[in-house]
């Protein structure tokens, strides 16, 4: 019997190349679709105090938001920086002092973060959110 | 003197560059991206500059631009949202709830949130944003 000697130049591939590019690409698609490019921050919430006197903080900085997009610090409006070196001054002379955040009816909730993203630049942490009538 | 390529060396010499970026694509979202399980609605989160990286939350509470709640997957009233939550934290005592909200939802259905939230014995909450784009 005659032996074919295989060239070694021409001997197989252990893995051929088209099935690998194959699930390659599947993959690439599983990973592409299935992946999340999201960046979750959070904040850490004050859950809202109980109806209850003795619950409900004494004397706290009350940040007012409205419907049309304005924030009010003590009936006063205030935009941006304003707002963040008010409420700074005023944490700055009492840390102790509360934050409650009153929403109305009708603002958002990117509203409300951009508000505590305020209140967290102006050095505020764990601000309270609660309905207007209830901040008044 | 004159060198011959065979015609399947010379077809793959074609398809490797190809390959080469297909692998770096795979290892950038491989690598890059998080796989985590999809909300049963869309939900559009909030921007935020400021706020810490989101760790420790457990559960997720979803709320919707429509006004609905959901806990994960399931739909369920804002009556019985309370009641539920003190069922998962009956479960797993350290549990911290990571609110998702839509950022066109209105800010009173976070309060109601909070609220069934505080009524269920829960200590701490995250409120989840995504980091403003500049």
């Amino acid at each position: 019997m005659f032996r074919v000697a295989h060239h070694p130049r021409t001997r197989r591939h252990l893995i051929s190349l088209t099935p690998l590019v194959d699930v390659v690409f599947i993959l690439l698609i599983f990973f592409m679709l299935a992946s999340s490019f999201n960046d979750w921050r959070s904040f850490n919430m004050a859950l809202p105090v109980r109806g209850v006197a003795a619950d409900i903080p004494q004397d706290p900085i009350i940040l007012q938001l409205s419907g049309d997009g304005a924030m009010l610090i003590a009936g006063r409006v205030v935009e941006g920086l304003d707002l963040v070196s008010a409420l700074s001054a005023q944490i700055v002379e009492n840390p102790e002092r509360k934050i409650i955040i009153g929403v109305e009816e009708g603002v958002t909730v990117q509203q409300t973060v951009t508000a505590l993203d305020l209140v967290e630049q102006a050095g505020g942490a764990g601000a309270t959110l609660v309905n207007s009538d209830l901040a008044q | 003197m004159k060198f011959t390529r065979s015609a399947r060396s010379h077809r793959h010499e074609f398809s490797l560059p190809m390959i080469n970026i297909v692998f770096l694509l795979l290892v950038f979202f491989m690598l890059a991206g998080v796989i985590e399980a999809t909300e049963i609605i869309e939900i559009n989160p909030p921007e935020a500059q400021t706020g810490g990286q989101s760790e420790n939350g457990k559960g997720d509470v979803l709320v919707a631009a429509n006004g609905d709640f959901y806990i994960g997957d399931r739909q369920v009233t804002a009556s019985l949202l309370s009641a539920e939550i003190a069922g998962l934290r009956d479960r797993d005592p350290d549990l911290i709830i990571r609110l998702k909200a839509d950022s066109n939802a209105a800010a009173t259905l976070v309060i109601v949130a909070l609220n069934a939230l505080r009524d269920a014995g829960l200590g701490k909450v995250e409120l989840l944003t995504i980091e403003a784009r500049q």
